[in-house]
């Protein structure tokens, strides 16, 4: 039966290689200067957050001392410590660093989760619609009342505070942008011919919902990939930044905390700015990168 | 009729809102007396605090009392403040509020205003920077461009008080004339500006890209024929409609505002919701930081209908679908 399904004129196939997505998406992205940047930008942090631990000139806890057995508190940047040395001694160029890695894990894992909540609640919704339909879009709803940190500060509280409770954290409140969405988009899809034909020639729901829908959704979902690793980076700094991160992790959200914390936003602006800098071109990076991505999906707007 | 249905489904969505957050700080593991009374307290004392706050009853019956008491706005007692909760939160209602409000208009004024100007420059090196400063700076976290803002104008330049809300400290007293104050008006603007700086993207793309289609519509074009100049063209006919996916959108500021106030809160020492929240939390206040969280959520939904009305006001179309 589902063979036949596959067989069909109208297949999704059809939709899916509409003149190689990829190669579409490589084209706008070399064409798009700004999003070639982010790519290479991008790519240069990844290898950082890969070898970070290793590449770090000390590890980020050590509380270091100079020559003279006294603790360096608030070095400058100098040869040794590229960025100086925070107010416990520690070296901020090698915190940096190891924040990288921090801050591609919790926004990977994030992103990945969220994506693929919404395409599965967004396929269910939209696919379905009636009660199902009802029942998510309530709690899409609901979820817009719940502001991102001011609830996971509480989960975390009550959770424990650590990485994986950090993500939970996050993806517990961010699912419903991406959902909402995909949602409209699998309910437009579900209308035309080819997946009306596949039900017809007796395809199962499971095999229309993700060998025909899913295809043509799939791009949208993947824009958000970007957009909620952006989003998940700012939302751990904010997390760390308000006190209730992970305490033992090194991440770019509890530099910014331990500066603040140390009043040493006047004295030490090397030290605020790094951190904070980190994160803006990251998450811009990502950001520009999606604009390109758009572009492709939405054609009109390259003519701009 | 239509505000009849907004209305009731708005409730609907405050009251699951609010059973969220019950249900939430119904998640904390082991004995909320004892975390709050730390591990030397008494046994006796544990005993009667459970018993005053409640928990010894079942769960649907707790849930009953704090609807009932939500319904009479009692939030229960603030141990850290030694206050009702509600004496506590409504005067923080009131400033994060006007906090919201002031971002709001700030964003979406100067927002709008420029991406009617990029639209106008559409094409040119301006209208390039323009967009792309737009988008890199919603990458910047807001409590970072906060620090930098504090760093540069209140402790370096001594232009801008660096926190609190009012020069006077902590005398409680909060009535209409502190709000009217220019001194309040100067705690205001780094606030205020720092959280706009993050909030003025969306409106400002939203409404260059809705600019862009509104341009070639023919009766952007009858206006353009009929001799009147670009500035008319531009402000009279064709902003007026291209502000409706902005208007749309603020929906969606409202729920990015309250999460990112709460760090811009924290910055500035701003005596709202946000801070509450932060200390109430810290020192485990929980009955404190319900209240808050509640209000926050009130505060969102009672926001999310005046958008919504303000929608179908200007958008007749609205109203019939």
């Amino acid at each position: 039966m589902s063979t036949l399904a596959a067989r069909l004129p109208f297949g999704a196939r059809i939709e899916r290689f509409k003149g190689s997505y990829t190669a579409q998406i490589l084209s706008q992205v070399v064409r798009d200067r700004l999003a070639l940047v982010s790519l290479g930008i991008l790519l240069f942090f990844t290898v950082i957050a890969v070898i970070g631990p290793f590449i770090a000139p000390y590890d980020p806890r050590d509380r270091l001392m100079d020559e003279n057995g006294q603790l360096l508190v608030i070095a400058s940047p100098s040869a040794e410590h590229l960025l100086g040395t925070t107010n416990v001694g520690r070296d901020i160029f090698s915190q940096l660093i190891v924040g990288t890695q921090a801050a591609f894990i919790i926004g990977g894992i994030a992103a990945i989760a969220e994506v693929a909540i919404a395409i599965v609640l967004g396929l269910v919704a939209g696919y379905y619609k009636g009660w199902r339909d009802n029942l998510l879009m309530r709690a899409v709803d609901v979820a817009y009342t719940l502001p991102v940190e001011p609830v996971a500060i509480v989960l975390l509280v009550f959770l424990g505070q650590s990485m994986w409770t950090v993500i939970l954290a996050i993806v517990l409140l961010s699912w419903r942008n991406a959902t909402r969405v995909l949602r409209t988009q699998v309910l437009s899809v579900s209308e035309r011919a080819f997946v009306k034909g596949a039900r017809v020639a007796g395809a199962s729901d499971f095999r229309i919902l993700f060998r025909h829908i899913l295809p043509t959704i799939l791009p949208i979902a993947i824009i958000y990939l970007p957009v909620g690793f952006g989003n998940a980076i700012v939302a751990e700094a904010a997390i760390s930044f308000l006190g209730f991160g992970d305490p033992e992790l090194t991440t770019w959200g509890l530099m910014l905390r331990e500066v603040f914390d140390a009043g040493a936003t006047q004295t030490a602006w090397w030290w605020i700015v790094a951190p904070g800098l980190c994160i803006t071109v990251v998450v811009s990076s990502m950001f520009f990168l999606t604009r390109a991505f758009e572009d492709v999906l939405n054609p009109r707007l390259q003519k701009r | 009729m239509y505000l009849a249905r907004r209305l009731f489904s708005i409730l609907v969505t405050l009251l699951i809102a609010l059973t969220i957050v019950f249900v939430l700080f119904r998640l904390l593991p082991g004995d909320p007396a004892s975390a709050l009374l730390g591990p030397l307290s008494s046994q006796e004392a544990r005993d009667n605090l459970t018993e005053s706050l409640g928990l010894d009853k079942p769960m649907l019956e707790q849930y009953g009392i704090y609807l009932g008491n939500l319904v009479q706005l009692d939030l229960g007692t603030s141990f850290s403040q030694r206050l009702p909760v509600m004496d506590v939160v409504w005067p923080a209602f009131v400033n994060s509020l006007i906090l919201v409000l002031a971002t709001f208009i700030v964003a979406y004024g100067l927002g709008a205003l420029l991406g009617v100007v990029l639209a106008w420059y559409r094409g040119t090196r301006f209208e390039a920077i323009g967009s792309f400063a737009a988008l890199a700076l919603r990458g910047a976290p807001t409590f970072w461009i906060a620090i930098l803002l504090v760093s540069l104008f209140a402790l370096n330049l001594k232009w801008l008080p660096a926190a609190g809300m009012t020069s006077i400290q902590n005398t409680g007293e909060v009535s209409l004339s502190t709000y009217l104050s220019w001194d309040f008006v100067k705690h205001l603007i780094l606030p205020v500006a720092a959280a706009s700086i993050y909030a003025l993207g969306l409106p400002l793309l939203l409404v260059r890209n809705s600019m862009l289609d509104v341009i070639g519509t023919p009766y952007v074009e009858l206006a353009r024929a009929k001799g009147l100049s670009q500035k008319s063209v531009m402000f009279k006919h064709a902003a007026r409609n291209a502000m409706l996916p902005a208007v749309t959108a603020s929906a969606q500021f409202i729920a990015w505002a309250m999460g990112g106030l709460v760090v811009v809160e924290n910055v500035f020492s701003w005596p709202g919701l946000g801070t509450t929240i932060v200390d109430a939390l810290e020192v485990r206040d929980y009955q404190l930081a319900q209240g808050a969280l509640a209000s926050i959520a009130a505060l969102v939904v009672s926001l999310m209908l005046i958008a919504d009305l303000v929608t179908a006001y200007l958008d007749p179309r609205v109203k019939l679908s």
